[in-house]
């Protein structure tokens, strides 16, 4: 071919232009109104969608390269860890449980964000947005892939890995980031991206992906190191786009300001509480720990996010409602959270243990001002009884709040015996919540929330056992039938740590490979 | 405030007591004994008397609890809903305005739980 390039390659801010403004046109035979009927109705006033730029001026072409690079060197370490039985390097099969917890309940809603992006991805007139918004979609798929992928290693050799997708539309702690993705998703194109790239991505996700990735490294996972180092650069730009995005927002309109303070409230609140788990996980399912979770909330929530809020306090934002309970809470969230799935064990899909003394005395030692007081005589009492082979598996079920649906674990702030309630009347109808965060949210959306699929009066409705049970028949174990529906392997995925197969089968591997 | 829709946006309640068969839901909280770790939620006849409710469905569930066989159902104190409240064991839930959702809390306060600490 003898055609001469007549041009230098075009510079990044035309090559942006061009890839997202410059797809875009005018409607002639439809009215804009009716092409993007879904990014007005929240009342978000849009008065320029080019002010909308994405820091990193990314385009299509530019993101293919690169994703495909990344992917080439993830799976290369994915199936050298599969080929060299990597799953033996962990410390301990403990650490699984927080693999099982973050494959259960924390990788499907990557796909639900892909679906909240993709639909954004659609709705939002500025061209611009909607190139970043298909771009994250992309990614978080390609993240859920890539967890898929992993973990998929584990699930060979270890219980509580496979029904994911039957489990997640079922279990009963499941329903808390389910119900919350749900809720993101369900919600208007700009309320979502408040709620999933400002308030999660920008404001939380330190606390989920740090930790995580870091709590792997510490204990040898390097599959899931690796899928995390090759989605973090996905997630700096994920930051980016939400601090972008909330600004353009509160620059395009001062009508903004208290409907996205609104958001910032309600899903800072969600958010908190869905990151329960990975505090659980942080200071008791890590065989050997990075940090306690009170320690990341100090830095990343305190520090970063104050820091955040400071910056923002310009606009007319501060910050949000539920800002000093939820830092309240530092010292006794994980606790709780764990206590209730100790409790719980039999329910869990996943295993839970007594802790020894050197645990202890890192709680201890983390905690000084709640643990030795509130949480280490529990834990001792519960370790005693489980010695004196009189484990303790609660099989009644616990109340649920309305609007996070977790069990109502939590204490009154600064009152760390009183567990905390409140209830609402709403057409007659009564609902129960944990918190004054959690009844308020529901005041604010009192229709939406009227359908929470609760797990526990489900279960009560009858709608959670398989089609051939007769639960009149005289043997009829009604919790034994509902573990069945959530399809676990009794026995296997459940109970305590202590004499389960996962705990029989990494010792006898482990010996086998480092022993004659 | 209700939820800012396109079009109508009203459903039916997902926990209305015609779902449950003839029971309804209660909640039962045992007050500064956190070492049970959160409230129950049973689903009763309204029929059942609040005694019979309790040593069927309660007392078994928080007898790993040391405090748990000290208990005198007989003076215990009781809020409803946040109000104190003063039933009478030996009659029905419904006879005692016990209705679907509500959220009994149980008062020992002569029981100081674990380690007298409130656990």
């Amino acid at each position: 071919m003898d055609m001469k390039a007549t041009k230098k390659k075009l510079g990044i801010k035309e090559r942006y232009a061009h890839m997202t403004r410059g797809l875009g046109w005018e409607p002639t035979y439809q009215s804009a109104d009716a092409v993007f009927p879904y990014d007005k109705y929240e009342g978000i006033k849009i008065h320029d969608w080019d002010k909308w730029v994405d820091p990193f001026r990314l385009t299509m072409d530019a993101y293919w390269k690169y994703q495909g690079e990344k992917d080439r060197k993830l799976y290369a370490v994915i199936e050298a860890f599969a080929q060299n039985n990597g799953h033996l390097n962990i410390t301990d099969a403990r650490y699984l449980s927080a693999i099982k917890l973050f494959w259960q309940g924390v990788s499907p809603l990557e796909n639900y964000v892909v679906q909240g992006f993709a639909r954004a991805g659609r709705h939002f007139r500025g061209e611009a947005s909607r190139v970043a918004c298909q771009m994250q979609a992309v990614d978080e798929l390609r993240h859920y892939q890539t967890q898929a992928h992993s973990i998929s290693n584990y699930n060979k050799y270890y219980n509580g890995f496979h029904s994911q997708r039957h489990m997640w539309d079922r279990v009963w702690y499941l329903s808390v980031p389910k119900s919350f993705g749900e809720d993101a998703l369900t919600s208007g194109p700009f309320e979502f991206l408040i709620a999933i790239s400002f308030s999660f991505e920008y404001v939380l996700t330190n606390l989920l992906f740090v930790p995580f990735m870091s709590g792997a490294a510490y204990n040898g996972d390097m599959s899931t190191v690796t899928f995390g180092f090759s989605a973090q650069s996905d997630e700096s730009r994920h930051m980016t786009l939400g601090i972008e995005a909330i600004k353009f927002l509160l620059e395009q309109d001062p009508a903004n300001v208290p409907i996205v303070q609104g958001w910032i409230d309600k899903w800072f609140w969600r958010g908190s509480k869905v990151l329960a788990l990975v505090g659980m996980m942080m200071d008791y399912m890590l065989p050997k720990r990075v940090m306690s979770w009170k320690e990341a909330w100090e830095i990343y929530a305190e520090e970063n996010g104050g820091a955040l809020f400071r910056d923002l306090a310009r606009y007319g934002i501060r910050p949000p409602k539920g800002w000093a309970d939820a830092c309240e809470a530092k010292d006794h969230l994980s606790h709780q959270v764990w206590l209730l799935f100790y409790e719980y064990g039999g329910a869990a899909a996943f295993h839970t243990w007594s802790l020894t003394d050197e645990e202890l005395d890192w709680l201890s030692a983390k905690y000084p001002d709640s643990f030795d007081k509130y949480y280490r005589p529990r834990l001792e009492f519960l370790r005693d009884k489980h010695a004196r082979g009189e484990r303790v598996y609660q099989g009644t079920l616990p109340t649920l709040c309305t609007t996070c649906q977790i069990p109502l674990c939590f204490t009154e702030p600064g009152d760390p015996t009183k567990i905390s309630h409140r209830e609402t009347v709403h057409k007659d109808e009564k609902y129960v919540f944990c918190s004054d965060h959690c009844q308020e949210i529901f005041g604010n959306e009192p229709e939406k929330f009227v359908q929470s699929w609760l797990p526990v009066n489900q279960i009560y409705q009858g709608n959670c056992f398989n089609p051939d049970v007769d639960p009149t028949a005289p043997d009829f174990d009604p919790l034994k039938a509902v573990l069945e529906y959530f399809k676990y392997n009794l026995g296997r995925d459940n109970g305590d740590f202590e004499g389960s197969e996962d705990q029989r089968n990494f010792a006898m591997w482990r010996g086998q490979a480092s022993k004659n | 405030m209700s939820v800012i829709a396109l079009g109508p946006y009203e459903f039916a309640p997902r926990d209305q007591v015609k779902n449950f068969h003839g029971n309804i839901l209660v909640n039962f909280c045992w007050d500064r004994h956190v070492l049970v770790s959160a409230p129950f939620a049973v689903a009763l006849p309204p029929a059942m008397t609040l005694r019979e409710a309790i040593m069927t469905r309660i007392v078994p569930s928080i007898a790993f609890h040391p405090d748990a066989e000290k208990i005198d159902w007989n003076t215990v104190q009781w809020e409803k809903d946040h109000q104190p409240w003063q039933p009478d064991l030996d009659k029905s839930l419904a006879e005692n305005k016990v209705g679907h959702k509500d959220y009994l809390l149980f008062i020992t306060p002569e029981l100081k739980g674990l380690n007298n600490a409130g656990l």
